[in-house]
């Protein structure tokens, strides 16, 4: 009996219902885990993806056919049952439950555990075999909880702001932004955007997302109208002319790679936040436990490393080949 | 330990230079001397007799964690640096406590004679006392190489603005072989130093361009024009019935200097120790001067790009 799930040139595969989960190249019906550019990419005939998450994908990727399900709803596609699961990465995003014949596969996309306030909190999903990211799986990341994080923020930011200098926030323009709008406190003084942020800030406010005022940057912004400002904008930008108008001001940076002291000095930002929107190490385990799931195949980061352990530790574990995990997102709106 | 760490997360996290120096000052004006000793020491270089082997603390560490070993050097190659990684993978504290920075330098120096037993027996111990940046820290103390980006300079200039002694003096003070367990703060920093004044060297100066046109310099009675010349730099200072000879060097090496030692009739035996020559920097303490000629000159003066050495010679 051929897997319920396997990968091909094109993407994972399902062939009892002839449709790929986060294809890398054009295929006729894909699902979509979400938004994020290397599992969300354009030229698919169809699309099918959660209704939260759908806009983000469409406003993306422009003119596209898609079909959008509720999360916990099972569609028959083929020989397959077909239900999305809250994943906790961003809003919206997914895990993909795969049922043929009695067996379950999960395809886990990009998730976190912890729940973030903004986004529909990781579920886990029981099922026979799990394939998982592994985009932090080793034992050096261990994620704080996020209160601290967002008091080490706006901690930073007040300083900033009292000493007459900008706070200037890199983040991803999808997910991370918004996670960060949430937990930093509007009290503390104006909050500007770039477009990129500010594109998808309006397309999750439509969808009735609580994130605070914003104020978007445009070309006829001046910095001093707006003394005190944390300004949030995709890290390219920030290094970029369009970060530099906005100066005194110190520099930061929120992702799970800040964990790394090696990785914070390479980026001469001022300070790294370790803030991420993947599993850590006890995450990972903890979600793969909770599926009781028997066949593990580790995609998307330390996939080696992470499954060696996994089957020493009594897991039928495995490598899967897939291309996510390249960073489309830390180029964009370098201008 | 927690205002060391807060210090040198403070320093850490910033890229402004004046940030940095004010985190400095602000310790050298609060925390107690040996502290202050201890991190001048660290934070250039010098730090104490290992007690374990880096070896050892993976084992132990890997045990605490209860990792494969494997998965702890496969970590380590990702981070890149062992303290660091050692500091990540333990599970947190479970008996935090807020000692000195000099208490645990005091427990490592004492481990050096200790069983083996006993070392892992404490150092499990200062784990389990310590949250993650002390732990990065604690683990540098024995694996050396804190790669902080303060140099001697940044250092003098917030040493300077916390006791209010002049920069160049401080500077001067903190050059040669003294070492944190033979010396005090108060010797190294506040003491009168007869031998130290007596041999104080005019600074070591690179020469640049004029930013400004040579008339804006002002009355030229006020300046003394020296030739520029290639090579080595030296001083020679005779003061007080006193001889002492520095010289600037981009390496450190071991042959003498023939135009001093031939003009003044000495012989010139040098003493060295270049940021640039790890064997010097880390683990061999310079050998000492002649006592009637001794004085600080071996790791410094250490300029702006950390490139230049002062040597000295025993006349």
């Amino acid at each position: 009996m051929a897997p319920v799930l396997h990968t091909t040139p094109n993407g994972i595969y399902c062939p009892a219902g002839d449709f790929y989960i986060d294809p890398w190249r054009p295929v006729s019906r894909a699902l979509i885990t979400h938004g994020h550019a290397d599992h969300s990419r354009s030229g698919h005939a169809h699309y099918l993806a959660t209704s939260a998450a759908a806009p983000v994908i469409q406003h993306r990727l422009g003119r596209i056919s898609i079909d959008t399900v509720a999360f916990g709803e099972t569609h028959k596609i083929g020989d397959a049952h077909v239900s999305f699961h809250p994943a906790g990465h961003l809003p919206g995003s997914a895990q993909i439950r795969v049922e043929v014949k009695g067996e379950v596969w999960v395809a886990s996309g990009d998730y976190k555990t912890t729940p973030d306030g903004l986004t529909e909190a990781f579920e886990p999903v029981r099922c026979h075999s799990f394939i998982t990211e592994c985009t932090f799986g080793l034992p050096v990341f261990k994620w704080a909880a996020q209160d601290l994080i967002a008091e080490q923020i706006n901690d930073w930011w007040a300083a900033a702001s009292a000493e007459g200098r900008f706070a200037l926030l890199g983040a991803y323009s999808l997910g991370k932004a918004q996670r960060l709008l949430s937990l930093v406190d509007p009290d503390i003084g104006p909050i500007l955007t770039h477009h990129a942020v500010e594109a998808t800030n309006e397309v999750l406010r439509a969808q009735g997302l609580p994130l605070p005022h914003t104020i978007p940057v445009t070309p006829d912004t001046t910095a001093k109208d707006h003394p005190g400002a944390l300004v949030i904008a995709p890290p390219s930008a920030l290094g970029a002319d369009w970060g530099r108008r906005f100066t005194p001001a110190t520099t930061g940076f929120a992702s799970g790679w800040m964990a790394m002291r090696g990785i914070r000095r390479r980026r001469t930002t001022d300070r790294g936040f370790v803030l991420s929107d993947h599993a850590d190490w006890d995450g990972l385990l903890s979600a793969i436990k909770a599926t009781g799931a028997e066949n593990i195949y580790a995609t998307h980061g330390y996939t080696q490393a992470f499954s060696r352990y996994l089957s020493e530790a009594g897991w039928n574990a495995q490598e899967l080949k897939t291309e996510f995990g390249a960073d489309p997102d830390a180029t964009e709106g370098a201008t | 330990m927690k205002d060391f760490a807060a210090l040198f997360n403070a320093v850490d996290q910033t890229t402004q230079t004046t940030a940095k120096v004010q985190a400095l000052a602000e310790f050298f004006r609060t925390a107690p001397d040996d502290d202050k000793l201890w991190t001048i020491a660290l934070f250039s270089g010098r730090r104490p007799k290992r007690a374990v082997t880096t070896k050892q603390l993976r084992d132990w560490a890997a045990e605490r964690a209860d990792l494969p070993l494997w998965l702890l050097d496969e970590s380590y190659d990702v981070v890149g640096d062992l303290a660091e990684t050692l500091a990540l993978i333990l599970p947190p504290p479970v008996a935090r406590t807020d000692k000195p920075l000099t208490h645990w330098i005091g427990v490592l120096q004492q481990l050096h004679a200790a069983p083996l037993p006993d070392r892992k027996t404490a150092i499990l111990a200062a784990w389990d006392a310590l949250d993650q940046t002390e732990r990065f820290l604690f683990n540098k103390l024995i694996t050396g190489g804190f790669r902080i980006e303060v140099s001697q300079k940044l250092m003098t200039r917030a040493l300077a603005q916390a006791t209010g002694q002049n920069e160049a003096d401080l500077a001067h003070r903190l050059m040669g072989d003294w070492r944190a367990d033979t010396t005090t703060f108060h010797a190294l920093i506040e003491a009168e130093d007869p031998i130290a004044a007596q041999s104080r060297p005019y600074p070591f100066h690179l020469a640049h361009q004029l930013d400004q046109p040579a008339e804006e310099l002002g009355d030229p009675a006020e300046w003394q024009a020296e030739w520029k010349w290639d090579g080595i730099r030296g001083q020679l200072i005779m003061r007080g019935g006193g001889a002492f000879c520095l010289v600037a060097r981009r390496r450190a090496d071991d042959r003498p200097v023939p135009r001093i030692g031939a003009h003044t009739g000495f012989s010139a035996r040098w003493h060295g120790a270049g940021r640039g020559d790890p064997n010097l920097e880390r683990d061999r303490p310079p050998s000492l001067c002649h006592p009637a000629t001794a004085y600080r000159a071996q790791n410094g003066p250490q300029e702006a790009a950390g490139k230049r050495t002062g040597y000295s010679v025993g006349l």
